[in-house]
């Protein structure tokens, strides 16, 4: 994917800087552990404070794929990935359904895991095991999909070894994270973070900047495709996209703010205050990041023609090739907007590891298998299943490397998580939502999504039928079942 | 650990209970007062989808088409709005 990209000695020696001080950062959230408790290791203790949280909420809702996979699809259908910019908002707007309520109850309350909320508010173990399963593997698809790309980035940095380097920077890369993310906890993590945030942050703002300064301005490129046969991706969306559109805001805003490791965030904010004033500023981040890729996108699409079908996801490459190639300054500035990639993806990934590790340690194993085991023996336990987690999903990025087309395939994680909105947005609200109607929705909920996913139907086209993603379906249904079920006179 | 949706009036004494239904009370009020806000959200909701503008428009400013100026000034009044609705909500849920 970025073959296009060699970097000299100088690049690999910053790069190795950069990755040196997140372990660094991890040995400091190490020292400052307060006590040996699974709160401490996954929540941070008494919490995060304004400044760390925001930073870390940012770096972990945009991932590499915001860099490279929105300008590679603005490249593909123009002005109408503008979605980007609004789902990217739209998770800011569902957390206000849900998240300064559950941040009030998970402080009174002591939860670690989203799934705690779940366990209390319904007392049912078969409906929190099952949402335990979908939050496990909706996660173990993401951090498979982050560390794939991660391979791909290093890939990049290689030139001619792109292949060798897929293979090491998978694995290094896995390495460095689990290193930090065992010795410290969500405290190196939120602290890397801090870091990876200002350099994504930072690697944004630099991007637009060269752009402009190598292209000319964005009028001239847009000019350029008016004047081209791709007119048609300046033009408004038409009915079919406006649908997906519709689609997108609901289900990636719906689905996103159901991330657990978003989820934990929001428990680990010092105060309301604090986790209300993050949040109100997130609320603008959207126009710096996801539109400055959509820009990118459009630059690629003006001025490097004749990209077609997965060979788009190369358009930011070719963009930064560019840049590259016309200074020793553009060629620094390509350096620190591949450390902001790596930095997305292992902010996004690191957050992940972690959040699978408390689930799996809090929701299963101790539920189920040791429910009298320490918290220490827990949290030791919760570090090795980090440990087996990212062993084995380094393998399979490995494997998979050539199959991308299998990610494809079960990239369905916003249509399985959002299958737990009734469990969670409507049930911290409304206590008439009974237990038995939500588990019966969930798993309807479930059966519709990935059935219309994976089934053999013609009416789907794209993954979408008529314009809106299965989970969407599942959603409908299973809001059904769970509000019908819990309004009927019968008792439950 | 009894759940805390659960309302086990029975175990209560009569303060407890004035005291829950005094709460329940402020809060129902306090969502009352907000309701308007999930009203503000659909109306932005039909403005960021360019549903109204017509087919192949392609005029532009600054580079960006007309229309996709109208669907991110949506957009930003949907930011500013959520920016000012957590921001006042220190003290309500």
């Amino acid at each position: 994917m970025f073959d296009v990209l060699p970097f000299g000695i100088g690049a690999w020696f910053f790069v190795a800087i950069y990755l040196c001080s997140l372990i660094l950062i991890g040995w400091f959230g190490y020292n400052a552990r307060r006590e040996d408790t699974l709160r401490d290791f996954y929540l941070g203790g008494q919490g995060f404070g304004f400044f760390v949280l925001f930073l870390t909420l940012y770096a972990t809702q945009y991932s590499g794929n915001t860099i490279f996979g929105v300008a590679g699809a603005t490249y593909r259908e123009g002005f109408g990935w503008l979605i980007a910019v609004h789902y990217m908002l739209a998770m800011i707007v569902c957390y206000l359904i849900f998240a300064p309520k559950l941040h009030t109850l998970a402080r009174a309350r002591g939860y670690v895991t989203p799934v705690d909320f779940v366990r209390e508010r319904f007392g049912s173990p078969p409906l929190s095991l099952l949402a335990s399963i979908v939050m496990i593997v909706a996660l173990n698809n993401y951090l498979l999909a982050q560390l794939m790309t991660m391979g791909r980035v290093l890939q990049g940095f290689a030139g001619p070894y792109g292949d060798v380097a897929y293979n090491y920077g998978v694995l290094g890369l896995t390495l460095i994270m689990v290193i930090y993310g065992t010795l410290g906890g969500i405290r190196a993590i939120a602290w890397t973070d801090v870091l990876q945030g200002g350099v994504l942050m930072l690697g944004f703002l630099v991007l637009l900047a060269m752009l402009i300064q190598q292209f000319g301005p964005l009028s001239a490129a847009t000019e350029a495709i008016a004047t081209s046969a791709n007119v048609a991706r300046i033009a408004p969306p038409d009915a079919d996209m406006q649908r997906q559109w519709l689609s997108y805001i609901l289900i990636v805003g719906l689905g996103g703010a159901l991330y657990p490791h978003a989820i934990q965030r929001i428990y680990a904010a010092k105060s309301k205050r604090v986790l209300n004033r993050s949040m109100a500023v997130m609320a603008f981040l959207p126009f710096t990041t996801a539109l400055i890729a959509v820009v990118a996108g459009i630059y690629a699409l003006a001025y490097i023609p004749g990209l077609e079908g997965a060979a788009t996801d190369q358009a930011m490459a070719r963009v930064l090739r560019v840049v590259q190639e016309s200074s020793a300054l553009g060629y620094g500035l390509v350096v620190l907007i591949f450390s902001a990639v790596l930095a997305a993806l292992m902010s996004t990934a690191d957050s992940a590891m972690l959040s699978i590790s408390s689930m799996f340690t809090k929701d299963i194993y101790s539920v189920h298998f040791s429910p009298t085991a320490p918290e220490s023996g827990l949290t030791r336990i919760g570090k090795r299943c980090s440990w087996a987690v990212l062993a084995a999903l380094a393998v399979l990025a490995i494997l998979l490397k050539d199959q991308t087309s299998l990610i494809t395939l079960i990239d369905r994680k916003f249509d399985v998580l959002v299958q737990l909105v009734p469990a969670f947005m409507i049930g911290i609200h409304w206590p008439g939502l009974k237990t038995g109607p939500t588990l019966t929705g969930l798993v309807a909920g479930l059966i519709v999504a990935l059935s219309l996913a994976f089934g053999p139907f013609d009416f789907v086209v794209g993954g979408k039928v008529w314009g809106f993603h299965p989970g969407l379906y599942g959603l409908a249904v299973n809001l059904a079942i769970a509000v019908g079920g819990s309004l009927s006179p019968r008792k439950s | 650990m009894p759940a805390p949706f659960m309302i086990t009036s029975c175990r209560h004494s009569r303060p407890r209970m004035a005291f829950r239904k005094e709460l329940r009370m402020k809060e129902s009020q306090e969502k009352r007062s907000r309701r308007w806000i999930a009203f503000v959200y659909l109306g932005l909701l039909v403005l960021v989808i360019p549903w109204y503008w017509p087919g192949g428009d392609v005029r532009q400013v600054l580079g960006f088409p007309l229309w996709s100026l109208a669907t991110l000034g949506a957009v930003f009044a949907t930011s500013l709005f959520t920016a000012w609705v957590y921001w006042t909500s220190d003290d309500t849920n």
